[in-house]
């Protein structure tokens, strides 16, 4: 039986961009200041231009613009642009990694479909930092990523077997392996030293949130891979929309009447930041 | 057997509405009790408590079919009805978050006229 913790440490790139490990140091600096962590980001032009695209996009409805990276610190606050720097950096962390199972651009646009449906939902649960959920749902799924660059073969035949028996993926993949994307996701992200909160989100996004201890985070991830897929803003290999679990939105405090507003804010967040996010390359 | 109720935002409340479950702040305290008839000063109030959805009484009975009925028909190119269940096959229909959001994907095919199947 294949182990997960193997596959992830066979990967030829089981690391996140340097630029983010710099930010996160001198962010986690004691006696930093705005300056210095503007400083870090600024030896990254592209990590400027798309976090500065991103401040004064709809995503915060900034009443004046942001043209220094020290003022969108001082403006959203330090915690939240590390996460949104982490945000634009993992997209290229797969990057020179032949993967021929999944069209790139479409894994990336739902994950980040699914990035903006649940920081809308954090937002609306008035989560104290909602970028968080951005990154969380950005990485929801790159454990199928690490599946289909190390067992191609396999791969194949689980998303076969998906399109063909209506099966869902995960449970799929669970029945052929033993476990599934979100524990091989959970595993990088663990390898990557990403924070426990994030690690939960991936980890939990396919497990029916039914017992009180689950983490309404991971509730969070579950409800906004579903919107995702609803919308249909790309896949990450599952054909369909993933099973919902029972109650998942009331443990969200989110009445079904609220759903339609939050799918509008997602389609027009999504459509500022596929371009900001995602870029023309990926 | 208890009515039916549907959850709405407190923005959409009405005074006259019956509240089916106690109504309480982010924070638990009790603003008004099961079965109160709301008026527009305590509507008032939860706003300004931060409550954000309250369960309330539905006049009609919550059926899906019924409400299905009553909604004007959409014109979905062929194929497209068939391709739009087959993506939601894994979800329960019944289910009133499933339901608003086929509902929503429905109309936002019909108004793109040619969404991939």
């Amino acid at each position: 039986m294949t182990d997960p913790r193997d596959l992830v440490l066979s990967l030829e790139i089981a690391s996140l961009p340097s630029i983010y490990r710099r930010i996160t140091e001198v962010v986690e600096h004691p006696h930093s200041t705005a300056e210095d962590i503007a400083k870090v980001v600024s030896e990254d032009p592209g990590l400027t231009a798309r976090l500065l695209g991103l401040v004064n996009s709809g995503f915060f409805g900034l009443p004046q613009p942001v043209d220094t990276v020290s003022r969108a610190i001082t403006v959203v606050g330090t915690e939240q642009l590390c996460d949104l720097a982490l945000a634009t950096s993992v997209v290229r962390s797969f990057d020179g990694v032949p993967i021929e199972l999944v069209d790139m651009r479409s894994f990336w646009r739902h994950s980040l479909a699914c990035g903006v449906a649940a920081r809308l939902l954090a937002l609306a649960r008035q989560e104290r930092n909602a970028e968080r959920f951005l990154v969380g749902g950005l990485l929801h799924d790159i454990g199928a990523l690490v599946l289909y660059a190390k067992l191609p073969r396999k791969a194949r035949r689980l998303l076969e077997r998906s399109r063909r028996e209506g099966l869902a993926l995960h449970e799929a993949e669970r029945e052929l392996l033993g476990f599934d994307h979100a524990e091989l996701g959970w595993h990088l992200l663990r390898t990557w030293n990403l924070p426990p909160a994030l690690q939960q989100m991936v980890l939990l996004h396919h497990r029916p949130p039914a017992e009180q201890a689950y983490p309404v985070d991971a509730a969070t991830v579950h409800v906004a891979d579903v919107l995702a897929h609803a919308l249909d803003l790309g896949t990450a290999g599952e054909p369909r929309v993933p099973p919902l679990a029972a109650g998942a939105c009331d443990r969200l405090g989110l009445p079904p009447a609220r759903l339609p507003g939050i799918l509008d804010d997602i389609l027009r967040n999504f459509a500022e930041a596929e371009s900001l996010i995602l870029g023309g390359s990926t | 057997m208890a009515p039916a109720s549907r959850s709405i935002p407190v923005s959409e409340l009405e005074a006259g509405m019956v509240a089916a479950e106690d109504v309480r702040t982010p924070t638990g305290r009790l603003l008004a009790r099961a079965g109160r008839v709301l008026s527009q000063r305590e509507i008032h109030g939860f706003e300004l408590w931060g409550v954000c959805a309250v369960r309330v009484e539905a006049p009609e009975p919550a059926d899906p079919e019924a409400e299905e009925a009553t909604r004007p028909a959409l014109a979905l190119a062929p194929g497209q009805e068939e391709a739009l269940r087959d993506r939601f096959r894994h979800l329960d229909p019944a289910d009133p978050v499933v339901t608003v959001l086929l509902d929503y994907c429905r109309h936002r095919m019909a108004r793109s006229g040619a969404r991939p199947a």
